[in-house]
């Protein structure tokens, strides 16, 4: 499988609010040195808690933000501040699906409009031709033709995001960044839309980048999993190998949090201690070194570098 | 039962809209024991809030319990009380615990002076004794330096922190219900962790019971004893936490756990529900779950089933189960 995008040392602050309420201070360091690559065909998982610098990873991917340093490449290609044509390309092969399809849907537009916009953008058919292909591929998310005369308030949350979910395909794209894209939906209707992204992978060869809090539903869609805190990779690793044999204590963590479906098992539990930091205000050394339960002092003086072994990656002084 | 502590009976809860009447709730009943734990379970709009808020008499204007329905609580009919008798056992016999912590705390006062509202309200300590109380509530919460921590306001603290105050303030009259409605749902999962940990320990604590309302089974298989599926304002299975994960009987019920991705087996398919819940303006006649149903058969768009008593304790509301 070739690489089909690289991302080399990104980081990204945004810099301290200077408003009326707001004292300027530190910047938010949102995302520090993050390099990995997501091969062709394969489904990349990004999980972590809330604020650790998924959605911010996900925007400077798909060329939305730019990061203050490092490196973006698709396919081999430097697009790290690509600009016009060359821009409008790469947004071609690289599309978005969203958390919530209430917030990322033109409620003005027809359904039919809004799927067959991008062949029109993309100067690739006229509008009459657009919309035959815009029912083609609402057809195959499950969406029935005569949607495309209808407004999205017309529909449910569920097909709301099956919408969402052809409009980011209809230019059949090389890879699709999906930010949380069943955080917002009823368990019933997640299965669906998970059974569909899988489904849509196969036929069309896509390749992912995943985006959950939920640790079943990465497990469950990808084929390699990053884990992120505050701003930093903790590990990349098989999703099989992730799951059975985690290394990075804060993964460790996390994977006991999960509830398990089974009354019986007593699974042991990692309760961490206290809250995750401010993003102002990095700890020292190991980013995670404030909650973790086997932490030492090198792990406060020193940071860890992301290192390899046996086809993983983990930054963490003391491996568990 | 001699310990019951609230037995609902026949509960119907309609809201009258411009659109027409959504009977949000229509004819639940179950009982909860001292010191256990009620799950409610099932998805948006199925009634777990409307239940909730019927039991605490909350409800909007527009909603209205329909005559007939039973909530007894310590023998005492709560939907005969006034409003004066009704406050005194909202809040200090029964406590209620938001989802979203920061909507549900007053952004402009201190979260020591709303929590020591709540002991003045129902206790008679003076002042000095109430912020001790407070104290000491926010360090069983586990709530690090108490004694600074009352000063700051709720947008000084975290989601999970907020939460913590929510459960001091709701447990600072000594109540012996708690409804807890999603209470991690807004939260991580290592804070989830935290949080249902904590309110575990209270309860083993304090011995009051709890009725915990969320929409994750895997929160439920954790920490409660009894649980009830609602599907579109009903109950449809009811049966203790290892029975219900066993051997589910209702297929709604089915379904819902097998489209949840297992930890283990990720090759596999998910189960899921074709189509979405019925609007509940329009209900369709017979069994509310017949379009969606694997197992449905002719008479299930006829009758409409009821709760029956499958096995000892387990109840499932399916034709499949149906005696005659």
């Amino acid at each position: 499988m070739g690489e089909l995008l690289k991302v080399q040392n990104i980081t990204k602050y945004f810099p301290a609010k200077t408003g009326f309420f707001e004292s300027s201070g530190a910047p938010i360091h949102a995302l520090n040195d993050i390099s990995f690559a997501i091969a062709q065909g394969e489904t990349l998982g990004l999980v972590g808690e809330s604020g650790c610098g998924k959605s911010t990873l996900a925007k400077v991917i798909a060329r939305l933000i730019l990061p203050t340093s490092g490196k973006i490449f698709f396919e081999g290609d430097d697009i790290t501040s690509v600009n016009g044509a060359r821009l409008k390309k790469i947004r071609r092969n690289i599309q978005f699906v969203f958390q919530d399809p209430h917030a990322s849907l033109n409620p003005h537009m027809t359904i039919g409009s809004t799927v067959s916009e991008p062949f029109v953008i993309h100067g690739l058919s006229g509008a009459k031709k657009a919309l035959l292909e815009a029912e083609n591929i609402l057809d195959l998310v499950g969406i029935s033709k005569e949607a495309v005369k209808r407004y999205p308030h017309e529909f449910s949350t569920g097909q709301r995001q099956r919408i969402a979910i052809a409009r980011a395909l209809a230019l059949t794209p090389k890879l699709i960044i999906a930010d949380e894209p069943i955080a917002s939906l009823d368990v019933s209707i997640q299965a669906q839309i998970l059974n569909l992204l899988k489904e849509l992978k196969e036929k069309f060869n896509l390749t992912y980048l995943f985006i959950s809090h939920d640790l079943r539903i990465i497990e469950y869609i990808s084929d390699r999993v990053i884990v992120m805190y505050l701003g930093k990779i903790m590990e990349i690793a098989s999703s099989r190998d992730l799951y059975k044999h985690p290394i990075h204590p804060y993964t460790e963590a996390l994977l006991s949090a999960i509830p398990v479906i089974n009354p019986q098992s007593k699974k042991k539990r990692i309760i961490l201690k206290g809250e995750i930091p401010a993003t102002t205000k990095l700890p020292s050394g190991c980013v995670f070194h404030t909650r973790c339960i086997y932490v030492k002092q090198r792990c406060i003086d020193e940071i860890p570098k992301l290192t390899k072994h046996d086809n993983r990656f983990f930054a963490c002084h003391f491996p568990l | 039962m001699n310990n019951c502590l609230l037995e609902v009976k026949n509960l119907h809860t309609s809201f009258f809209t411009d659109a027409g009447e959504v009977k949000a709730v229509r004819g639940i009943s179950f009982s909860l024991e001292q010191g256990k734990t009620l799950g409610l379970v099932g998805e948006s709009g199925c009634g777990k809030t409307v239940t909730a808020l019927s039991i605490m008499q909350l409800l909007p204007n527009q909603a209205k319990i329909t005559p007939g329905g039973s909530i007894l609580y310590k023998g005492k009919e709560l939907l005969r009380l006034s409003q004066e008798e009704l406050r005194k056992i909202r809040g200090r016999e029964i406590s209620m615990v938001f989802q979203e912590p920061m909507t549900a705390l007053n952004p402009v006062f201190t979260i020591g002076e709303q929590i020591r509202e709540a002991i003045e309200l129902h206790g008679n300590l003076n002042k000095k004794e109430a912020t001790n109380e407070v104290i000491k509530l926010l360090k069983d919460v586990g709530i690090p330096e108490p004694n600074k921590r009352i000063k700051d306001y709720p947008h000084q603290l975290s989601g999970g922190m907020r939460q913590r105050v929510l459960i001091a303030m709701a447990l600072a009259s000594f109540p012996s219900l708690l409804i807890a409605d999603e209470p991690t749902t807004a939260l991580d999962v290592t804070v989830q962790a935290q949080i249902l940990e904590l309110i575990g320990a209270l309860q083993g604590l304090k011995k009051i019971a709890i009725i915990l309302i969320t929409h994750d089974l895997g929160v439920v298989a954790e920490r409660v004893d009894f649980v009830a599926v609602m599907y579109a304002g009903v109950i449809v299975e009811y049966a203790s936490t290892q029975n219900l994960f066993n051997e589910p009987l209702h297929p709604y019920t089915k379904a819902l756990l097998g489209s949840i991705p297992k930890l283990e087996d990720k090759d596999a398919k998910l189960n899921t529900l074709k189509g979405s819940v019925p609007v509940l303006t329009e209900l369709p006649a017979g069994c509310i779950f017949y379009e969606r149903c694997k197992e449905k058969s002719a008479r299930c768009k006829d009758i409409t089933p009821e709760l029956v008593e499958v096995k000892e304790g387990h109840w499932a509301a399916c034709c499949l189960y149906e005696k005659g």
